[in-house]
């Protein structure tokens, strides 16, 4: 028993953080190990310590699980030791072969705070934090059903962090969950800090701009994707839940879709499609206006625009280039300063730069009004991926259409188009329900009808479709 | 990735689409004028905004350019300083002297504008005195709400079917633009000729 103790000292001792405290019990000596800020005290000295100084017999040392109030105490060997200290476990160590475990972990996570990602008007309002435990019971209190199911898992050679594979054991596809799991049992990284360490495997590979795989932070999303059909990946330390797999249409959604009316949320949802259209095609479409096809709009708008654009010094393109990158950069800087400096950034860089670069002759207010939509559209998806894919699409336009016009964006749509039917996220076609087409999933698509009407999963996620109706 | 940029730089250099023209390098032409003594005189009438503060008003601009043929007063506008955009032109305004073949020579010309569209009207003027006509707003609402006007699609399809067509003849009166009468061209009678 000395040497094992002598063999962690020598591993652990350099960290002072590591407690190695020897007890004389009944004239026996055993060994307390423990990471004192891992784990909380106040429980050690209550719970553990003066429980054993209390210890009359020898013998019960051989049974500590009945002395210690606790319910997770276990006996371990001695290969594991570290892992448990590291884990906010209290190893005691009684004799070489018996070994015992006692969770003691200090609360080290915060609460459960409001949403602040996905900001819904309506619905619940609470968010996962970095606390596995809490996260899990986020949604175990809204599925109560003894069909949800967890599969944990640990990757991470260094950080073993823990992995839960969400789903429904009656509605999931057993073939999806295989080859999620497959995925994440390849993984060999030394550490997994965040959820979206995992993204990179999980990603359908190709070289599209558009993300198959959605985080979320709202415990009502994942409670949804999960009656779906779809598996959610939770991890250890992320407030992140990853949610596969993912429809191009999930990005028009929101969990607010399904707390206002429908009429309403049709409205909302063309709306977005709208948006997204004009985030990428508006910059474009303008380019392609003042330099190849202005004969494609009336004279009289084409002579305000004349007028709008007339004395800059730079070639339209450029200027859209210059005035894109001068917005991205001020979105940057408004997200890395804190909310007190970030609101004098959006004063500085909205209002007195824009007003000051037209004033000056470096910019036609019509530029500066196209990006500012542009830019404004594309904030309508709270997925910072899809954010970042429509970026990428409207610098890609914008080249096709300064070199060919209202022709070169076509073509660049035509590859877009052909990109996004092409891509499958978990062998599940992305533009599912429009390619290949399916017209029950259109009441759920860009259209939301009456849920009084019996409800239908995905057919492609599910073989157990029928989700039941309100009346 | 390699495929598409192949096929987008066939593109670039196969379908002549680079048609680059910046919008403030250009001379959006409403109407013009074309008149014939011993050589041809082409009135270009530039349509331009001005923008005062707040106020965007319309101005008008005339380019006159004098050739000894149509096709090199066409030419011509290579020389000038921007370039001559038709594709939202109006009004074609002729002088009475011009004869079918004079047309037939400007059908052709205003052909080759791929830019072009063809539902702009053709008149002949009354008088030598275009200035009056050349910027008046009613005309153009005039000719709209007239059934018996001629477009350039009308002249071009009644040359190629080689049938008789009836140009308008209009006069500027003190308040409006008026038809006063029609210039018969007999595509068939010209062929023989």
């Amino acid at each position: 028993m000395k040497r094992l103790v002598k063999d962690l000292e020598n591993k652990l001792s350099i960290s002072k953080d590591y407690i190695f405290k020897t007890l004389k019990i009944q004239n026996k000596n055993i060994e307390l190990i423990f990471n004192e800020v891992l784990t909380d005290t106040l429980m050690i000295d209550d719970f553990i310590l003066r429980r054993l100084i209390n210890i009359k017999n020898k013998k019960d040392l051989k049974h500590l699980e009945n002395i210690l109030p606790n319910t997770s105490i276990l006996t371990i060997k001695k290969e594991d030791i570290i892992y448990y200290i590291n884990y906010g476990f209290v190893v005691i160590i009684c004799s070489k072969k018996l070994i015992y475990a006692v969770e003691v972990k200090a609360d080290l996570a915060r609460g459960i705070n409001t949403i602040e990602s996905e900001i819904s008007i309506k619905g619940p309002k609470d968010s996962f934090n970095e606390n596995y435990n809490t996260n899990l019971g986020l949604i175990r209190r809204r599925i109560k059903s003894e069909h949800f199911k967890v599969k944990s898992l640990e990757i991470g050679r260094s950080t073993k962090t823990k992995i839960g594979l969400l789903y429904m054991d009656n509605i999931c596809e057993e073939d999806l969950l295989k080859d999620v799991y497959k995925k994440l049992k390849k993984i060999d990284i030394d550490g997994i800090i965040d959820s979206t360490y995992l993204k990179n495997t999980l990603e359908a590979k190709s070289n599209n701009f558009f993300p198959t795989i959605v985080t979320t932070e709202r415990p009502d999303r994942i409670s949804m994707a999960l009656l779906e059909g779809k598996v959610c990946i939770l991890t250890d330390m992320s407030p992140q839940v990853i949610i596969l797999p993912n429809f191009f249409i999930d990005f028009f959604h929101t969990a607010d879709d399904y707390y206002q009316k429908s009429v309403n949320i049709t409205f909302i949802r063309i709306l977005r499609l709208i948006a997204f259209f004009i985030s990428i095609f508006l910059p474009a479409y303008y380019i392609a206006i003042i330099t190849h096809n202005q004969n494609a709009i009336p004279v009289n708008l084409l002579l305000n625009l004349k007028v709008n654009s007339q004395n800059t010094p730079f070639p339209i393109f450029l200027e859209a280039l210059m005035m894109i990158i001068s917005f991205e950069i001020l979105k940057e800087s408004d997200i890395r300063m804190s909310s007190t400096t970030g609101s004098a950034i959006s004063i500085l860089g909205g209002l007195i730069l824009g007003d000051a670069l037209v004033n000056a002759g470096i910019m036609s207010p019509m530029m500066i009004i196209i990006i500012a939509l542009s830019a404004i559209s594309s904030l309508v998806f709270n997925e910072i991926e899809i954010v970042n894919a429509i970026r990428a699409w409207r610098f890609i336009l914008i080249i096709t259409s300064s070199l060919l016009g209202i022709y070169g964006i076509y073509l660049a749509f035509i590859v877009m188009l052909s990109k996004l039917t092409a891509l499958y996220s978990f062998n599940k076609p992305y533009l599912y329900p429009f390619s290949p087409f399916n017209l029950r999933q259109q009441l759920d698509a860009f259209i939301k009808t009456n849920p009084k009407k019996p409800m239908q999963r995905n057919p492609l996620l599910t073989k157990n479709i029928n989700r039941g109706g309100y009346e | 990735m390699k495929k598409i940029m192949i096929i987008f730089m066939l593109c670039l250099m196969t379908t002549s689409c680079l048609g680059y023209n910046d919008l403030n390098n250009l001379m959006i032409i409403n109407n013009f004028y074309l008149s014939k003594n011993n050589n041809y005189t082409l009135i270009l009438n530039e349509i331009t905004e001005q923008k005062e503060q707040l106020d965007i008003s319309k101005k008008y601009k005339k380019t006159t350019i004098s050739c000894k043929t149509i096709k090199t007063c066409f030419n011509s506008f290579k020389n000038l300083p921007r370039k001559v955009y038709l594709s939202h032109l109006d009004n074609i305004l002729l002088d009475k002297n011009l004869t079918a073949d004079d047309l037939v020579k400007l059908i052709k010309i205003l052909n080759n504008y791929k830019e072009l569209r063809e539902d702009f009207y053709i008149v002949y003027l009354n008088n030598k005195n275009y200035k009056d006509i050349i910027n008046n707003k009613s005309l153009q609402t005039y000719l709209k709400n007239k059934s018996k006007t001629i477009t350039f699609y009308d002249l071009k399809k009644s040359y190629i079917t080689k049938s008789k067509i009836k140009i308008p003849i209009i006069k500027k009166t003190i308040n409006e633009v008026k038809i006063i009468d029609y210039k018969l061209i007999d595509w068939r009678e010209y062929e023989k000729n």
